[in-house]
């Protein structure tokens, strides 16, 4: 698509909207969370990062999102995997399932795990009698997290997959490569920039889940309060300006992202925006 | 040669550069109304660039476009009167054919009833009857090609543009369209260009050829004449299946041309037969090793060794077989030759046998 | 796991594998869950549900939810059209910038999203005190729920429609300019077209999207009950009572509502791509 050269005064209408935009409603905001949480100062900026339980709190954010990060990310690799190298039946049932998650609201998700195990469910009794508790401790928060953001890192290489074909990878097994090999040499190199991208999405949406770790997770201070959780207390509590600090660490992660991101779409066509598996 | 002036689509000095690439270089020709041109050259011959900008979708650095006498330059795309035929069809995906063609027509704001006849009147020209309402991806090469040509004429534009028109499409149907293509334009008898590069299109369809290579034009002038009097030694080598040799003055009855002589030989200038066959002209035979026999269906092909140099030669299919490794007689009665200092092509004949022709008077 | 393995036809290796941790997944993660949802639904006799989903205050919820998602898709229809075009069509300092900014609502979490958007939309805040002067709240009203919907579903718009319009061929434009068409009849006869299923994905996205966030809503909303509480939140507090039956309630009919939408759009897509490709 040939950029206009010839430009009437649309064109400046167009990036004059789009830039005004994009200044109130999303740059403004990072400004603000910066600046509030420094309004008191650095030092109870720091104060309020090094509190022992918003240390506690980031410490299980990372916790839960490096999890979710290993677990999507090997579902992710399998899922793309089966779906555009081999035909069989069924194929659209899985890609409609792997979507899901996105279509589902996060309080839905978490209500749905809520049952699976928590007190009513048919699986309490076992998992009571084992020593185990999912609902409203830190495995739950791990399970709901990995719901929200499964299809994520599938979603990124899928399209790129199926742009690729399969040809190359029919041409190794020919010639007697093993599925791994394969893998390493022939499709790694390929979907390498997709799916970083999109480890670093589910990261990003890993990190910041709100909805579905509030109903699984039982807003135990210093135990199982993840970083949104935990803001959200100070918030609730009138400490905005410690809400506000552990939120401009989450900004500054956000906009690490960002730039990530346009790195790693320079790098390698990135990933086909909104791609569907299919 | 016509008036200079006389032309319908005239350029004059047309320069045009795309960073470092000069797709056109003092470009300089004119086109007579109702006639049917070729822009014919490799890829990169800049033959696109020049219809782009008649079309007005480029605009040249400098030099002057006149279509119908009027200075064109400053006049935008869409009030040029021109239709423009696109190599991939650019047919627009979301409308039936009907639509397509009419797109023109609504555009100018023409009441619906003039429409549909207009329409009509085109689908039966193009031979799409029954088609109106289908969409594009339901249609074939072939029937998308000439459902763009039908909504090119739609507005009845003054000229015909064609950018490589049949490169889509494939090359059984490529020939039955040349010929439609033909007929169609003399039917509606539109000033037309079309640019390609295969010269066999060419010099089948085009009334006036214009052969371009890197931004210059080569030659003008009718098949016929580009086809045996290529004045430039791209020209005679684009035409035609060439053969190159190095030193012409080496071959019988072409020993008067200087050392630094070299020539272009087309398999139709060269008479291969076997050593028992009759033959005139035996003073300019020479003798050459068949090396490769190719089969092509219409004629044989032979690869001959002669003096040192491989000369393509045909031979009729129903005559006797040659064998690879087998002697042969082989007489060349005309080069394209060329000095290896300038470029200009002088076509000249084996001395022997015209001598012995003279004789034969 | 040579291609003369005669258990499967298959050339490529790693079916079995990869299926079987595919299924593994899926089921663990998604099927599972979901139905224990049905099983517990179950559970629930259809009078309850009735009188819970039909309760005024839920019905109210059900009603906030939906028109401000459905406004602030809208928006984000004709904002993010205007975004994509402008990344694409233009040059201009700066540009870069923009593009990278577009994704902000995708990575940051929606909580800190939620908080910055309040604080700034207050009577007091940055914003707030601007449109204040024309009597106009934001913050703890259905507008400022509309406006963080905004912002969480431009992404989807931009992503859906910037693919698309980078790559629509120039040369349709050239054929309609050739034709006689001015920018306004290019822009509505040729591109449109083009660009409308994309955008229509990116509207159900984004509306989907919005009728379940809770994070970025929540805090700007004031949960004043009938005006101004969403639908996540009515489950969020169904929850908090330990009235499970009510939340899941609630929660089929945004499933089903969720569901319907994506099926509608499904159906269109396929339409247009019939039109286009041939393949249903």
């Amino acid at each position: 698509m040939e950029i206009r050269r010839n430009s009437g005064p649309m064109k400046w209408v167009f990036i004059g909207i789009s830039a005004l935009f994009l200044t109130i409603m999303l740059i403004l905001p990072l400004i603000y969370v910066i600046t509030t949480a420094l309004q008191d100062g650095s030092a109870a900026f720091m104060k309020a990062v090094r509190d022992t339980y918003a240390v506690k709190a980031i410490l299980l954010t990372v916790k839960v999102t490096l999890i979710t990060l290993i677990f999507n990310t090997v579902f992710g690799v399998f899922a793309a995997w089966c779906i555009t190298r081999f035909q069989f039946k069924g194929k659209k049932i899985i890609s409609t399932l792997i979507d899901l998650p996105l279509t589902v609201s996060p309080v839905v998700a978490g209500l749905i795990f809520l049952l699976t195990f928590g007190r009513q469910s048919a699986l309490y009794p076992f998992l009571k009698s084992a020593g185990i508790q999912i609902v409203f401790a830190v495995p739950g928060i791990v399970l709901a997290t990995i719901f929200v953001t499964f299809p994520f890192v599938a979603r990124e290489i899928i399209p790129v997959l199926t742009a690729a074909g399969s040809d190359e990878e029919e041409a190794a097994a020919l010639m007697g490569a093993g599925g791994f090999r394969i893998f390493r040499e022939i499709t790694l190199p390929r979907i390498k920039w997709a799916l970083l991208y999109g480890i670093v999405l589910c990261a990003a949406r890993a990190m910041g889940e709100f909805g579905a770790v509030s109903v699984l997770s039982g807003h135990l201070r210093g135990k199982t309060n993840t970083m949104p959780l935990y803001i959200e207390l100070l918030y609730q509590g009138y400490d905005f300006t410690g809400a506000f600090a552990m939120s401009a660490i989450l900004v500054i992660m956000a906009v690490v992202i960002l730039i990530l991101r346009s790195v790693l779409k320079n790098k390698g066509k990135g990933s086909t925006e909104n791609g569907r598996p299919e | 040669m016509a008036d200079r002036n006389n032309g319908y689509i005239r350029l004059r000095s047309v320069n045009k550069t795309f960073g470092p690439y000069k797709a056109s270089d003092d470009i300089d020709f004119e086109i007579q109304k109702g006639k049917l041109t070729a822009l014919l050259g490799p890829s990169g011959s800049g033959k696109t660039t020049i219809l782009r900008i008649i079309a007005g979708l480029e605009t040249a650095d400098s030099g002057d476009i006149y279509i119908d006498d009027k200075r064109v330059n400053n006049v935008e795309a869409s009030k040029r009167g021109i239709g423009f035929v696109f190599q991939n069809y650019a047919l627009f995906r979301y409308k039936t054919v009907y639509q397509n063609i009419a797109f023109g027509l609504k555009v100018k704001k023409w009441n619906k009833t003039a429409i549909r006849e207009r329409v009509g009147a085109l689908i039966e020209l193009v031979g799409l009857s029954g088609l109106e309402n289908r969409y594009p991806n339901q249609l074939s090469g072939g029937q998308k090609q000439r459902v763009a040509f039908a909504r090119a004429l739609a507005p009845n534009p003054a000229v015909l543009l064609l950018d490589e028109p049949f490169a889509a499409i494939d090359a059984k149907v490529r020939q039955e369209l040349r010929s439609w293509l033909r007929e169609m334009i003399d039917k509606v008898g539109i000033t037309s260009i079309f640019v390609t590069h295969d010269q066999e299109e060419a010099i089948e369809v085009a009334d006036e050829i214009i052969i371009m290579n890197k931004g210059r034009i080569e030659q003008i002038g009718s098949p016929r004449d580009i086809y045996s009097n290529p004045k430039t030694a791209f020209a005679a080598e684009f035409m035609g299946q060439p053969t190159y040799i190095d030193r012409i003055n080496k071959m019988k009855g072409f020993e008067e041309l200087p050392d630094s002589a070299r020539a272009i030989l087309r398999p139709e200038n060269i008479a291969v037969t076997k050593l028992g066959e009759k033959i005139r002209y035996a003073s300019s035979v020479e003798r050459g090793i068949v090396e490769r026999v190719l089969f092509r269906g219409k004629e044989v092909e032979l690869s001959i060794r002669v003096n040192g140099a491989l000369l393509k030669g045909p031979r009729q299919i129903e005559a006797a077989p040659v064998e690879p490794g087998e002697e042969v007689n082989v007489r060349v009665f005309r080069a394209y030759t060329y000095d290896e200092s300038d470029n200009k092509i002088h076509l000249v004949g084996n001395a022997n046998i015209e001598a012995e022709e003279s004789v034969v008077i | 796991m040579t291609a003369f393995m005669r258990k499967n036809k298959r050339v490529i290796p790693g079916f079995g594998l990869s299926f079987g941790v595919t299924v593994a997944a899926l089921g663990f993660i998604v099927l599972i869950p979901l139905c224990s949802l049905v099983v517990f639904s179950s559970g629930i006799s259809f009078k309850e549900f009735a009188a819970v989903v039909t309760s005024p205050r839920v019905r109210a919820s059900y009603l906030v939810s939906f028109e401000t998602s459905l406004i602030a898709a809208v928006i984000d229809a004709c904002l993010g059209l205007i975004l994509a075009w402008t990344l694409v069509r233009y040059d201009f300092p700066g540009k870069k910038i923009m593009n990278g900014v577009i994704e902000l609502p995708f990575a940051l979490p929606t909580a800190v999203a939620g908080i910055a958007l309040t604080h700034l939309t207050t009577t007091n805040g940055w914003v707030g005190s601007l449109f204040a002067k024309f009597g106009i709240e934001i913050a703890y009203t259905r507008i400022g729920i509309t406006t963080a919907l905004v912002f969480i579903g431009i992404p989807f718009v931009v992503r859906a429609t910037q693919p698309v319009l980078a790559k629509l061929d120039v040369q349709y434009e050239e054929a309609a300019r050739i034709l006689g068409a001015n920018g306004r009849q290019t822009m509505m006869d040729v591109i449109f077209p083009e660009i409308l299923p994309a955008l229509v994905g990116g509207f159900t996205l984004s509306f989907a999207r919005g009728l379940g966030e809770y994070g970025s809503v929540v805090f700007i909303a004031g949960n004043q009950p009938y005006k101004t509480e969403i639908a996540p939140l009515m489950i969020m507090s169904k929850l908090q009572e330990y009235d499970y039956a009510s939340a899941t309630s609630i929660a089929l009919v945004m499933l089903l509502v969720a569901f319907l939408i994506l099926f509608i759009n499904a159906v269109l897509q396929s339409r247009t791509s019939k039109i286009v490709s041939g393949i249903s």
